[in-house]
């Protein structure tokens, strides 16, 4: 018991040495494993040409920037007023602290499906298509954000009266 | 003649004569009425009105404090100082005050009034390291706040008139003490003229056989302001005391005061009048009215007298002892103690190193302000009705994108005649479209020929991911690894004219997979791409992209010989850095009336004009330009984290340099060049991306990392064959593919032991 910990920690030693020489540094995208994307990355595309060596870097930089469902604090918050807006009949007043929560997290799938929110109230459901979308681009493969982009897509087409591209929104919901 | 008929007669003469001075004197007194009627007329109407000509205010952005924020500390610190903070040791006790120790701050913020809502005035405390802003507290559970914008420029009438209102809430301390004292002591009591005063005067101008000294109360000043020329004649003094006491007659003395504070003539600024206290505040001490101190209320008063002559910026001595003998005046009369008036005469003038001055600060972007503006609104409306615009300008980025774009011009012309080399600068928000910045050109004060928006140069190999992604559009034809052929050739026209492109190395590379074309800009490669795709192909998506006009079908478009300015070309990569969503390019926010009635909305807009997928994989072409291909220099300026994507685009000997790019956070398009198309020896790399990457290191903080669209795979490819392949083997390469196009065959890995050791370790851990 006391041998098995210097093995174990000398032979991870020696991967990470041999990792650290090979060009290998980002994990492909897993599929299916949770609601953050890995990032493309550099590193992985590189053909062995490339041999510069780079710093490691926190992993989780990315991963934030990847993930279509993280929100920071302060664009939550006008989000949530965004909406109290929306209830009240204020949409211009939505519209803006919205568009101050895209400035902030313009990666986020939720900040795009809240404008589509306000222009499926205001009545312009083809402006509203196109943020649904957006933020459709920005889910990857957060199931429940996706899930929330074509549900929203199919509702709003269907008030369009394109009922072939609610179909087909309804059934890519389904699918997740 | 008789004797009694001759009485009779003079008689009738004098009657005649008191009648017609009594005619005359009624006539006069008619008249008189009749002027009186129309001096009041004038009085009201100007007054009534209220509406003075109200140049409209362009402010930048405002920054937004918040954790995470991307501001650092020195950011802040300039951002506080630009609004004219005042630092302070201990806590900051009013408004407009902050204290800094290292990277924490306390912050008394002065509220704004935007046009989504009043921001109101808090006590932040802030911390930030060398980037972002790690720590944020405000009262309440609020987690971000803005500090008010920075105003970038005026728009003013043409002849120069300037102001800014204030409110007589708005007054500093002892102000109208101090005005009374010095200018009108009466003011409380008179009515409008005070004829002691005026005798005083008279005898005074008597005696010099001029008019060498007025008696003028605050009221005749406002009228004379207002009204009329300032022309010194008697006939003018009646006027004006006629108008004085209608005036009385008919405003209360607050009304009076408040206007004689906004009118009151405080300086000049080349072409433009400062008039009002609001104004004389920002232009000699950056800072709002209610926010002066004492000494400088006391200076700004004293200089009623005489703003020329009392400039603290060219005559500080006279301006410093006229505004002593103020602070003497005040504890003469008691309203302040003989020791405050001498410890606040200690005081300098503190008066702001430059002025507020902010007609010429950007007119590149004011230039784009304007057009923007003027498809909704008439000049007129803008000069004179006080309008509020808020612009999309990010103040600092910037001021980092002009010194960086004039300190690399220098660097870059070394060997060549200085000065002749130009470029410009557009910085957007990738995902915004908002422009933050433009550069038109070296001299970045100079409101000369705006080369963003003017200056339409070809655009080279810019042009070419259209073509790339005209052909990732087609799965079942092209993907990113498809052979392309990098050789000569030679295309024949029914003109007998040939063409026969050459890469810019002048050497072939024979079979290139498709994305090394892109990232290593293969002429060849590209014109045969595109010329199987078809011209009309290509310039399709360059339309679909956002390219406005339709360039000349020629096969040279393929390698960019269409011309372009930089905010067109922006306006094409904006598409690209959105994942395939056009939107537009906004410089304003919105525009409000002077109350904060919002009058225009510009709201951000989008169309999905290319599918995710093959916009992905065109990311990853790009991204691969700027790690491997013609853009790799750049990350010897920006850090290695930083993922980006752009192109490079050079034309024939190197007339034109340029580049568009991304990060995360910024799309940026810069372009290098000669006004007179001088040859040079730059390329789209060595020249533009030097400019574009040492903006984006001072600037960009977020890389530029794509969500993969659920229509994309990734797979490991043998670079040799093109057949799927495992993790780590040698020559393997990670690339998307739209699902279904990807590579049938699988090959085996062709390596060597060390990636075989390393896959055996990648299986235990």
């Amino acid at each position: 018991m006391t041998i098995q910990p210097w093995i174990r920690w000398g032979s991870m030693a020696l991967a990470v040495l041999l990792l650290a020489g090979c060009s290998v540094r980002f994990q492909p995208p897993e599929e299916d494993t949770g609601t953050e994307v890995e990032p493309i990355g550099k590193r992985t595309e590189e053909s062995a040409e490339v041999e510069e060596p780079s710093e490691d870097e926190p992993p989780s930089v990315d991963r934030q920037r990847e993930s279509g469902g993280r929100v920071p604090d302060a664009a939550r918050g006008l989000l949530a007023s965004a909406d109290s807006a929306l209830e009240a009949g204020n949409d211009g007043r939505a519209l803006d602290l919205i568009q101050r929560a895209q400035r902030i997290a313009p990666d986020a799938a939720a900040v795009y499906y809240a404008l589509g929110r306000v222009y499926r109230e205001k009545g312009n459901p083809a402006r509203a298509e196109q943020f649904v979308l957006k933020g459709i681009s920005k889910a990857g493969n957060d199931r429940a954000l996706r899930q929330e982009g074509w549900s929203e897509l199919a509702a709003i087409r269907a008030r369009m009266g394109d009922q072939a591209g609610a179909a087909d929104a309804r059934e890519r919901a389904g699918q997740m | 003649m008789s004797r009694k008929a001759g009485r009779k007669q003079e008689k009738r003469r004098s009657i005649g004569f008191i009648g017609l001075i009594w005619r005359l004197g009624l006539v006069g007194i008619l008249m008189l009425v009749a002027w009186t009627i129309y001096l009041d007329v004038q009085v009201t109407s100007r007054f009534e009105d209220h509406r003075w000509e109200i140049p409209s205010r362009v402010y930048a952005q405002p920054l937004e404090l918040y954790a995470g924020a991307p501001v650092g500390a020195a950011a802040l610190a300039q951002e506080l100082e630009a609004l004219g903070y005042q630092p302070v040791s201990g806590a900051p006790r009013d408004a407009g005050q902050f204290q800094r120790q290292g990277g924490r701050f306390r912050i008394r913020t002065r509220g704004f009034h935007f046009p989504d809502g009043r921001e109101p005035a808090r006590n932040l405390r802030v911390t930030a390291d060398s980037g972002t802003i790690t720590g944020f507290e405000a009262p309440g559970e609020t987690a971000l706040a803005r500090l008010e914008p920075r105003r970038i420029a005026s728009i003013y009438p043409g002849h120069g008139e300037d102001r800014v209102l204030v409110q007589l809430d708005d007054q500093p301390e002892l102000f109208r003490e101090t005005l009374l004292t010095v200018e009108d002591r009466g003011f409380p009591s008179h009515y409008g003229v005070e004829p002691s005063a005026i005798a005083r005067a008279f005898i005074a101008n008597l005696q010099a056989g001029r008019v060498v000294q007025g008696g003028s109360t605050l009221t005749q000043q406002l009228v004379k302001n207002f009204w009329l020329s300032s022309e010194q004649t008697y006939w003018r003094k009646f006027n004006e005391a006629i108008m004085a006491i209608l005036l009385e007659a008919r405003y209360s003395k607050e009304a009076i005061l408040e206007a004689y504070m906004n009118e009151a003539y405080l300086g000049q600024s080349g072409t433009r009048a400062i008039h009002g206290f609001g104004l004389a505040s920002r232009f000699y001490f950056a800072k709002p009215f209610s926010e002066l101190e004492l000494h400088e209320t006391a200076l700004l008063v004293g200089m009623v007298r005489g703003p020329g002559y009392y400039n603290p910026r060219t005559r500080p001595e006279q301006a410093r002892a006229r505004r002593d003998l103020v602070l003497e005046l005040l504890a003469d009369r008691g309203l302040i103690t003989e020791s405050r008036a001498t410890s606040l005469k200690r005081r300098t003038l503190d008066v702001a190193a430059a002025p507020d001055e902010d007609t010429h600060r950007y007119p590149a972007f004011m230039d784009l302000v304007r057009e923007h503006l003027s498809r909704d609104y008439r000049d007129e409306d803008l000069e004179t009705a006080g309008l509020r615009i808020f612009t999309t300008l990010d103040p600092r980025l910037q001021a980092t994108a002009e010194s960086r774009a004039s300190g690399m011009m220098a660097a870059l012309e070394q060997g060549q005649e200085a000065g002749t080399l130009e470029g410009a600068v557009v910085i957007t928000g990738r995902e915004s479209g908002e422009v933050e910045a433009l550069v038109g050109g070296r001299d970045t004060r100079f409101p000369g020929f705006n080369r963003a928006m003017n200056a339409s140069r070809p655009i080279g190999s810019l042009v070419k991911p259209a073509t790339y992604l005209t052909a990732l559009e087609k799965p079942a034809r092209y993907t990113l690894i498809s052979p392309l052929k990098d050789e000569r050739f030679r295309l024949e026209f029914d003109n007998g004219d040939t063409w026969s492109p050459a890469n810019f190395s002048g050497e072939s590379h024979g079979q290139v997979p498709l994305h090394r074309a892109l990232s290593h800009s293969y002429n060849q490669a590209s014109v045969r791409l595109g010329l199987n795709l078809g011209v009309p192909a290509v310039t399709e998506t360059l339309q679909r992209l956002g390219m406005e006009d339709e360039p000349p079908q020629y096969p040279s478009l393929l390698l960019g010989s269409v011309e372009m300015t930089p905010l067109e070309v922006a306006r094409m990569y904006q598409t690209i850095a959105s994942g395939g969503f056009r939107v537009p390019l906004r410089s304003i926010r919105s525009v409000t009336t002077p109350e904060g009635e919002v009058l225009s909305r510009y709201d951000l807009r989008m169309e999905q004009v290319v599918e995710p997928g093959p916009m992905h994989l065109l990311h990853y072409a790009m991204q691969e330009v700027m790690r491997e291909g013609t853009g790799s220099s750049v990350y010897n300026l920006i850090p290695e984290r930083l993922h980006t994507a752009g192109k490079t685009g050079t034309t024939n000997e190197g007339r034109d340099s340029w580049f568009a790019g991304f990060t995360g956070d910024h799309l940026g398009v810069v372009w290098v060049g000669g006004d007179d198309y001088d040859a040079t020896t730059l390329t789209g790399g060595s020249g533009a991306l030097q400019i574009w990457g040492r903006i984006m290191a001072d600037s960009s903080t977020r890389a530029f990392s794509p969500v993969v669209p659920g229509s994309v795979d990734y797979h490991w490819v043998d670079s040799k064959t093109g057949g799927i392949t495992a993790k780590g083997c040698d020559g393997a390469r990670r690339i998307p593919f739209i699902q279904g196009s990807e590579p049938q065959e699988e090959v085996p890995c062709s390596d060597g032991m060390g990636n075989r050791i390393q896959r055996w370790f990648q299986q235990v851990f």
